[in-house]
């Protein structure tokens, strides 16, 4: 063969060889938690490491951001103001087109804003009094009542008669018999909350109500809350609702507001929504925390496909070798989740008896030359 | 490649090497005193034509003397010498009795060996002379001229790069004859009338030697036979076969 083919070709098979290498790395994302500049010490050395078969994406802990408090939507706020307002002017109709409708109660329900839908409740129901729909005030009533609503603080601001129709309603409410609804989702232990109230159900639960239209919300770790307007039946409903699955941001935001800072931090529940957060199909989160002068207790925690696989940990690192014990703990939760193979026996290691048999030659040899002796030649001359 | 990769393959090709170790045996020519002449051992001896009359007897040696073409007044000396190992198959012990009777035993051959000849022609030596036949006459002058001549002439020449490991005699055989004329006639033996001296050392494996290998020469007879016997194929004196007369010389 053409040697300059044969170089071709090995050059062809090395950089084939390299990229399969490169190919076959595993991909994991780090968080590193805890300890100030022990943690920044830890990222670098975590970004650093060059194991040939892992590459290290490190990602920044979330961190708190200032909350963007849900408050009540302005509009329906002023609204209501708006309907209060025509009430007390006895312009009812007014009153009842300001007011928000059962569609906004949704929205209402699914931020827990329970007063919000209370009040425009009892002002469609005053209204609807004052109007002389007496009927129609009732069915309001009812519906105020069936959704387990307390009587809103400025209840004294309508007439007597509204606040006996309401009274009512609940008084009948609570004679009348309870209907069972089941409720199931695709993914189970999601929160369920019932007319904006967490009643401390998971999915798939069961959950006693008065007949008629709720509102049930489903919440959970890395989910869009869901809200869906649910008919119960005499005899008890069921009902299944579709979960979406929620988007990075959302995910992120969910566990800084319910892992970060907490004692729950390396929990399976965490891991999975920060792999969530973090876009990480393997993640590994470790944590440090002091324990004691220029001392550090390191947790690992490695979380793959949305499973708990493995947990390690060190106990009293000099702060100095937390980065290095870092990645000894990162390598020992991939051998111990199965990612990585454990390192090999040193004589399973084809190098060590390559190893071996030289060193084996060249004592032979060494021994060979001392033992050995050199031929001997004589010159004969005359003097 | 790394060190030890290097040292590896060193290692493994100094498998391969030939490590050598190399000695010099060097060759002495014994002479004897005469006054204040030399002569070398070997090289002294007399024809045996004369050996009942000492005065005006000739010096083997003369034969190495002859007449320049060009002047009568130039004497030019020149020779041939001849180093032989001589195999003994044994060891035997150095006096030339004890090495003659050994290799007259039966099965003891005292062969040179072929292979390890280094034959020398002398670069002839021009010396002024009132007559060359006094010069040859005068017995101590003449041998120690040849003395001169033989010892400068063979300084520092090389004999053999590897000596034999055999036991062996070293023996060195002046002759007339030049190296080509010996080639030419094939064998190992020498002219008779053509010899001018031999010397040889004790017996000795010469591959083991370190130092110095003494040529001596030890008359067991008359001096000439003697010589002959030394340069002989196998190292058998005339004198074993003749028994020698009271009276004979032994001019060493």
């Amino acid at each position: 063969m053409d040697s300059r083919l044969a170089l071709a070709l090995s050059l062809a098979m090395l950089w084939v060889s390299v990229a399969r290498a490169e190919a076959d790395k595993v991909r994991v994302t780090v968080v590193v938690a805890g300890a100030g500049s022990a943690q920044k010490a830890i990222e670098a050395r975590m970004a650093s490491q060059n194991d040939v078969s892992v590459e290290v994406r490190v990602v920044p802990v979330p961190v708190s951001k200032p909350a963007s408090k849900e408050a009540a939507d302005p509009a329906i706020a002023e609204a209501l103001s708006a309907a209060r307002t025509r009430y007390v002017e006895a312009d009812f109709e007014a009153c009842l087109a300001r007011l928000p409708d059962d569609a906004a109660f949704l929205g209402l329900f699914a931020r827990g804003d329970v007063t919000t839908v209370a009040r425009a409740l009892m002002y469609r129901a005053a209204c609807q009094a004052g109007r002389g729909a007496t009927e129609e005030a009732r069915r309001s009533a009812q519906t105020f009542a069936r959704f387990g609503l307390e009587t809103p603080s400025d209840v004294g601001s309508v007439t007597p008669e509204v606040e006996r129709i309401l009274t009512d309603a609940l008084r009948q409410l609570r004679a009348a018999p309870r209907a069972s609804l089941r409720v199931q989702s695709e993914q189970v232990g999601l929160e369920v909350a019932v007319d904006g109230r967490a009643l401390g159900c998971r999915t798939p639960c069961a959950v006693e109500l008065a007949p008629g239209d709720h509102v049930v919300a489903l919440s959970g770790d890395g989910i869009t809350s869901h809200v869906q307007r649910v008919r119960l039946a005499s005899a008890g409903s069921s009902v299944m609702l579709k979960t979406t699955r929620a988007s990075p941001e959302l995910a992120e935001r969910q566990w800084i507001e319910r892992y970060a800072d907490r004692p729950g931090l390396d929990s399976a529940e965490s891991l999975a929504l920060l792999a969530q957060a973090v876009r990480a199909p393997r993640l590994v989160l470790i944590s440090s925390e002091r324990a004691g002068q220029a001392l550090l207790n390191l947790r690992g925690a490695y979380e793959q496909d949305g499973a708990m696989s493995a947990r390690a940990g060190a106990e009293r690192v000099p702060v100095d070798e937390a980065p290095d014990e870092s990645v000894r703990l990162l390598r020992d939760l991939l051998v111990h989740g199965k990612t990585l193979e454990p390192p090999r026996p040193l004589w399973k290691s084809g190098w060590f008896w390559v190893s071996v048999g030289v060193v084996a030659a060249g004592a032979a040899t060494t021994t060979a030359l001392l033992l050995r002796e050199p031929k001997q030649r004589t010159q004969v001359e005359f003097q | 490649m790394t060190t030890r990769q290097a040292w590896a393959v060193g290692l493994l090709l100094c498998l391969g090497c030939d490590a050598e170790e190399l000695h010099t045996a060097t060759l002495v020519l014994s002479e004897i005193k005469r006054g204040d002449k030399s002569a070398l051992s070997g090289f002294a001896c007399t024809t045996s034509d004369s050996r009942f009359a000492a005065r005006g007897s000739t010096v083997l040696l003369a034969r190495a003397y002859t007449e320049s073409p060009v002047s009568a007044k130039v004497a030019v000396v020149k020779a041939t010498m001849v180093i032989d190992y001589v195999a003994l198959g044994g060891y035997p012990r150095c006096r030339a009795t004890e090495i003659v009777n050994y290799c007259a035993e039966e099965g003891k051959s005292c062969e040179p060996i072929a292979r390890q000849r280094q034959c020398l022609d002398l670069d002839p030596l021009e010396i002024p002379v009132k007559d060359l036949a006094a010069l040859v006459s005068l017995y101590q002058r003449s041998s120690a001229v040849f003395a001169d001549y033989a010892k400068t002439r063979l300084s520092g020449e090389l004999v053999t790069r590897d000596a034999p490991d055999v036991e062996s005699i070293v023996r060195l055989v002046g002759t007339t004859e030049t190296c080509n004329e010996l080639e030419a006639r094939g064998g190992l033996d020498f002219d008779p009338e053509k010899l001018i001296g031999c010397s040889y050392s004790c017996p000795l494996v010469p591959s083991a030697v370190r130092g110095e290998i003494l040529l001596d020469f030890e008359s067991v007879g008359a001096c000439e036979d003697d010589v002959i016997a030394c340069a002989g194929t196998s190292f058998a004196p005339r004198s074993q076969r003749e028994i020698p007369g009271i009276g004979q010389s032994a001019s060493p």
